[in-house]
């Protein structure tokens, strides 16, 4: 079973044996559990929120198109879900993020190399700290790219943003990241 | 998450799916949904080509951009006569077909402005293909057979506005035309010595004429006069009339 692809998995729980679900419990609940505390910054509602994950993808089985990636979709499910979350919650730093946005402006020209210098494996700790404060059209893009290693066109499926919108939302939330981790007295250059 | 959490999720997803508290949906449900979202975004950009047709025939059968001709004393009526409705109604439904078609992968994998361009062009040049197909007049001539009266207050003509007036000379006067409109309507057109005639002075019984001024009571006070061969076709009576030509 577990030299089964998800796509097939899928297929057989679909078909014959809803048991085999667990396995798709079982290599995604680590992963999303991450994806939605980033997202969400609540690590004991990531939890109840990937119940709710795992079931709506299993009741939703049949809506899977097996020309597409399960990763993609079950990310997908997850997004909505913290999305969801997020907006219940009402925890966008809406002020916080119109100040980000001033500091953006003027490090724009300071440094403009810094998307060379940040190598993926250097920033993960450093964005941790800082990535509560990012606006979620920013964090999302980070949070898949940097710790969940998806590529641009994963991540365009996930958020159903275009691929160069990815690389411009992950190139802008570098840089507010920059400037948050600097106001926090942290530094993210390396 | 630690090991003893992951067991306990998986155990607390699992065992809801063994006891039946959670269940799949049923392929059909989601063939419907796919199929409900393709049919109405078929069934909105064919009827946003529809509507765009109509005014388009609208526009030819009225004559509107005519009223232009007459210089700026014409723009109120050609305001007026614009058809706005058809048009109204036909960007309704491609915002319906634009929103569908944002569900699509489509939707996020091509530039979505650029999609909604080429859907916009190719619904305008179906409309155009269309108004000039001859299907319209097929549909009217149906209509004032009887055939389809549901359809009949799409191509209801119209020939009399606020500050517009198409009609056939039926009698000509020396200070004025007395003309027929297609809805039977028989109006005295007045004309003066500053009335303009694009056309010359020369008007007989059966040409048709399109004048641009403003109503006096129930005479027409014309600013400028000239002849048109728009909506020569005219529809007789409401559903049961036979088709006629106003020329017979």
């Amino acid at each position: 079973m577990k030299n089964l692809s998800d796509e097939e998995l899928v297929e057989k729980v679909r078909k014959e044996d809803s048991e085999l679900y667990a396995e798709i419990v079982k290599r995604y609940q680590q992963k999303l559990y991450r994806y939605l505390r980033y997202l969400t910054n609540r690590p004991s509602e990531a939890e109840d929120l990937l119940q709710d994950v795992f079931i709506k993808t299993y009741r939703n089985l049949f809506d899977f198109d097996d020309k597409r990636k399960f990763s993609s979709w079950i990310y997908r499910i997850a997004h909505n879900e913290g999305v969801n979350f997020i907006k219940k919650t009402s925890r966008r730093k809406e002020i916080f993020l119109n100040n980000l946005e001033n500091i953006d402006s003027v490090l724009h020209n300071q440094n403009n190399e810094i998307e060379n210098s940040l190598a993926k494996e250097e920033i993960r700790e450093k964005v941790k700290q800082c990535l509560d404060e990012l606006e979620t059209k920013y964090r999302e893009p980070l949070i898949l790219y940097y710790f969940e290693d998806k590529s641009y066109r994963e991540i365009s499926d996930i958020l159903r943003i275009p691929a160069k919108t990815v690389g411009t939302f992950i190139f802008r939330g570098k840089r507010i990241l920059r400037a948050i981790c600097q106001k926090k007295g942290g530094d993210l250059i390396v | 998450m630690n090991q003893e959490r992951k067991v306990h999720l998986e155990a607390k997803v699992m065992k809801k799916i063994k006891d039946g508290k959670i269940n799949l949906r049923s392929r059909y449900i989601f063939l419907a949904k796919k199929l409900g979202l393709g049919g109405g975004l078929t069934l909105s950009l064919i009827l946003a080509a529809l509507f765009l047709n109509l005014a388009f025939f609208s526009m030819k059968t009225s004559g509107s951009l005519e009223f232009l001709s007459f210089g700026r004393i014409g723009i109120l009526a050609f305001l007026e006569s614009f058809p706005y409705l058809w048009i109204l109604i036909g960007l309704a439904f491609f915002t319906i077909a634009s929103a569908i078609l944002s569900r699509y992968d489509l939707s996020y994998k091509k530039p979505f402005k650029v999609i909604l361009s080429v859907l916009i062009v190719l619904i305008f040049i179906a409309g155009i293909v269309l108004a000039i197909s001859g299907l319209n007049e097929a549909m009217e001539e149906k209509i004032t057979q009887g055939k389809v009266p549901l359809l009949q207050s799409f191509y209801r003509r119209r020939e009399i506005w606020k500050n517009g007036l198409v009609g056939t000379a039926m009698e000509i006067k020396r200070d004025g035309i007395v003309v027929e409109t297609s809805e039977k309507a028989r109006v005295f057109i007045e004309l003066t010595e500053d009335t303009l005639l694009p056309d010359g002075p020369d008007f007989k019984i059966g040409d048709r004429i399109r004048a641009v001024g403003e109503w006096d009571g129930e005479d027409f006070h014309a600013y400028a006069l000239r002849l048109t061969n728009k909506g020569k076709r005219i529809m007789r009576g409401t559903g049961g009339g036979k088709a006629k030509n106003s020329f017979e």
